[in-house]
């Protein structure tokens, strides 16, 4: 079949399977198609395509439910800032983030400040360190022991008080800041 | 029986004769014609492809939205005509801002989602896999597109009536129709869819 005439033809079967042709053009594709196996199956093709989609969109639609706008008390619609925006569940998933960060950034801090074994194979403890930099630091070695206790200390404050500006997670926030004085070996989290 | 987003065009005619009837936005007005429209809004914000979660702040931000900013001095007639445009506007707002991820997962989640139940049946599997193809074209097109085959073959509202509530000429609907169709069958063709 000319591929000429075909192309011709093939703008017209979507609206040849609408039903909105004239009669004589509705016609004239109709003994077209009867003729050519290619258009026959790419007219087959546009009309599948659609029923499966339709079949897709009747499924990913819900059922007719009674939906009900939220609005506040005093029915004063909130702005549209983006924190009115979120949702319930999208406050949540963010909360729930932000928990997991500094949960890790927590368990990373652990896994760094646990008892590390030195070279001649004894194993340092922190509280140990911590007492002997009550005393002058002598050594380059005690300076930077204590230096980087100090800097991790601090990072693991500010993921207390992270936690604790969170909604729902105070009591994590309490459990991270008993931890940073037991470790610290301080009275309390921060200076 | 499900209320439809057709409009009548006798009553449309009517009320443009009686200017007292329209309201500014007027609260009565907007939960009556929210209470008829918001189930097949819901409807085609599904058929848009908008994921579960964000189904119900994208209804509740459209209803803001008419709160807030809807049309002053209108009919019903037109409130829901702007209802409709606004919910449209704003699921192709969303489909734009989840391409990228899409883009990325959803070879992913197309694996995990085309495994087979140990139970099911060949007819199962192939209806399973036919709308795995179908979701997946529908995915690839142009938000602008897949509006208008959702509102046209889905809503079922003609082209003049899409052309009333997108604010463009019914002639610039039709071909832009005739264009998704014929993309929409490509991308079945090209994702190895054998509709024979």
């Amino acid at each position: 079949m000319n591929s000429n005439l075909c192309s011709d033809f093939r703008e017209l079967l979507v609206d040849f399977a609408d039903g909105e042709l004239t009669a004589v053009e509705h016609r004239r594709v109709a003994d077209h198609l009867d003729v050519c196996p290619e258009c026959h199956a790419e007219l087959r093709l546009l009309e599948r395509s659609l029923e499966l989609a339709r079949q897709a969109w009747e499924q990913s639609a819900p059922v007719d439910t009674e939906i009900v706008p939220r609005l506040p008390a005093g029915g004063r619609a909130p702005s549209m800032s983006p924190a009115n925006r979120l949702s319930t569940r999208g406050r949540g998933a963010i909360a729930a983030g932000v928990a997991a960060c500094v949960f890790l950034v927590l368990w990373a801090s652990i896994a760094v400040l646990r008892p590390q074994p030195q070279p001649d194979g004894q194993v340092v403890d922190v509280a140990v360190v911590q007492q002997a930099t009550e005393s002058p630091l002598s050594t380059e070695r005690q300076i930077e022991r204590f230096i980087s206790l100090e800097v991790r200390s601090a990072r693991l404050a500010v993921a207390v008080d992270l936690l604790a500006s969170q909604p729902g997670l105070e009591d994590e926030a309490a459990r991270a800041e008993r931890y940073l004085v037991e470790i610290s070996g301080r009275t309390q989290a921060r200076p | 029986m499900t209320a439809s987003l057709k409009v009548d065009e006798n009553a449309a005619a009517s009320e443009q004769h009686q200017p007292d009837a329209m309201a500014v936005p007027d609260q009565n007005l907007l939960q009556s014609v929210w209470k008829e429209a918001a189930p097949q809004l819901a409807r085609l914000i599904g058929a848009m492809g908008i994921s579960q979660g964000q189904r119900e702040d994208l209804l509740q931000d459209v209803y803001l939205a008419a709160w807030q900013k809807g049309p002053p001095g209108v009919s019903s007639v037109q409130l829901r005509r702007w209802l409709v445009r606004v919910t449209v506007n704003r699921c192709k707002l969303e489909q734009r801002r989840g391409s990228l991820w899409r883009a990325k997962w959803f070879p992913l989640a197309r694996m995990w989602s085309s495994r087979a139940s140990a139970d099911e049946t060949a007819a199962a599997s192939e209806n399973r896999e036919d709308r795995q193809f179908v979701q997946h074209a529908l995915k690839k097109l142009e938000p602008d597109a897949r509006s208008l085959l959702v509102l046209r073959y889905f809503m079922e509202l003609d082209s003049a009536e899409i052309g009333r509530i997108l604010e463009r000429p019914a002639a610039t609907i039709r071909g832009r129709l005739r264009q998704a169709r014929q993309q929409l069958a490509e991308e079945l063709k090209r994702a190895g869819y054998d509709h024979e």
